[in-house]
């Protein structure tokens, strides 16, 4: 048993004795691969987690996305084609959605502004609610909400014309908060006034559907949408892109 | 390497609630994607890419946005447009 140990210990004495030969150079390629070891091991624990979240938090995104496409470019999508979606069997759901970009000269930003969800879910949380508002809207719009529903409560906040729900990076830049009012110069020139109604803890903004229209030049009929919907058939439908030739809507 | 465990560990629960208000979000905006990048709307929103975005400038133009070049479109997305195609004609 001794002597195994001692042999043993003169193995070590010999490694120990080689590697301080040449300290520079043996401390340096450890140094070298253990950099490499945490970079490469950071890039996969950060990709992964990534990847991990992501899939925890798009479990309720929509299953399909229609985008309008002519001529390989990005079209506004006619509100009537909502219906015919509807009607392809498997579908549970159809809503428009109404979106789009504002550019912030004061701080050099581009917004992305989103109008609340469809009328349905409105209607939801108008029954729990006991507010009343009065949108200013055609029949036919389908963003526009009843006269007597909120049309959007986010965290305990009811969102009404003329209030929108900001990201808390724009209310940082912009030094707003809770209950200021927030300018924006629609399409034809005129300022229009939002009253801040509740800051979001990420850079989302939400604008409500009839201050939206009133910003931007899209017509009622249209909405930019990607319509979304999800299937309870998801495997006879599929999700995949169709195309549709008579109209070139890519499904 | 075990500092590293006893972290992750005793930041699950507080986690948690972030990510609980991040799905909640999600659900309700019916949104799409993590915003990795933000320059371009193709590498912004990657599920909703198109193929012809990346030259909608010019069709001899090259990429020229630099997250373009770190990110494709999902593989699911090319693979099923040529099948739909397939089956169309």
């Amino acid at each position: 048993m001794r002597a195994w140990i001692e042999k043993q210990r003169y193995i070590i004495d010999f490694t120990l004795s080689s590697l301080m030969r040449r300290k520079v150079k043996n401390f340096g390629l450890l140094t070298l691969y253990t950099l490499i070891v945490f970079i490469l091991a950071s890039v996969m624990f950060f990709t992964y987690s990534i990847k991990k979240e992501a899939a925890l938090i798009l479990k309720g995104s929509p299953e399909i996305i229609v985008q309008r496409i002519k001529a390989g470019r990005h079209d506004l999508f006619p509100v009537r084609y909502l219906e015919t979606i509807r009607k392809i069997r498997g579908v549970a759901a159809v809503e428009g959605r109404l979106w789009g970009y504002y550019y912030d000269g004061l701080v050099g930003a581009n917004y992305t502004l989103l109008s609340p969800p469809a009328p349905e879910e409105a209607a939801e949380l108008a029954k729990r609610s006991p507010k009343t508002t009065v949108v200013e809207g055609e029949e036919s719009d389908h963003h526009a909400a009843d006269a007597s529903k909120p049309l959007f409560e986010y965290h305990g906040t009811v969102l009404e014309p003329g209030t929108l729900i900001i990201g808390s990076g724009i209310a940082r830049v912009r030094d707003i908060a809770k209950g200021d009012f927030m300018p924006f110069r629609a399409f034809d020139g005129t300022i229009l006034n939002f009253r801040i109604a509740d800051t979001l803890s990420s850079q989302s903004e939400l604008v409500s559907s009839a201050s939206m229209r009133s910003m931007s030049p899209i017509p009622r009929s249209r909405s930019t949408t990607p319509a979304r919907f999800p299937l309870w058939r998801r495997k006879s439908l599929g999700s995949c892109p169709m195309r549709d030739r008579s109209s070139g809507t890519r499904y | 390497m075990s500092l590293l465990l006893v972290h992750a560990s005793l930041s699950e629960s507080a986690q948690q609630a972030n990510l609980e208000e991040k799905a909640a979000m999600v659900k309700t905006l019916k949104l799409t994607d993590l915003c990795l990048f933000t320059e371009a709307r193709y590498t912004r929103n990657l599920s909703q890419a198109d193929m012809n975005t990346a030259f909608q400038d010019h069709p001899l133009s090259l990429e020229h946005f630099p997250s373009g070049s770190f990110t494709l479109p999902p593989e699911g997305i090319t693979q099923r447009r040529c099948n739909t195609n397939e089956s169309l004609d």
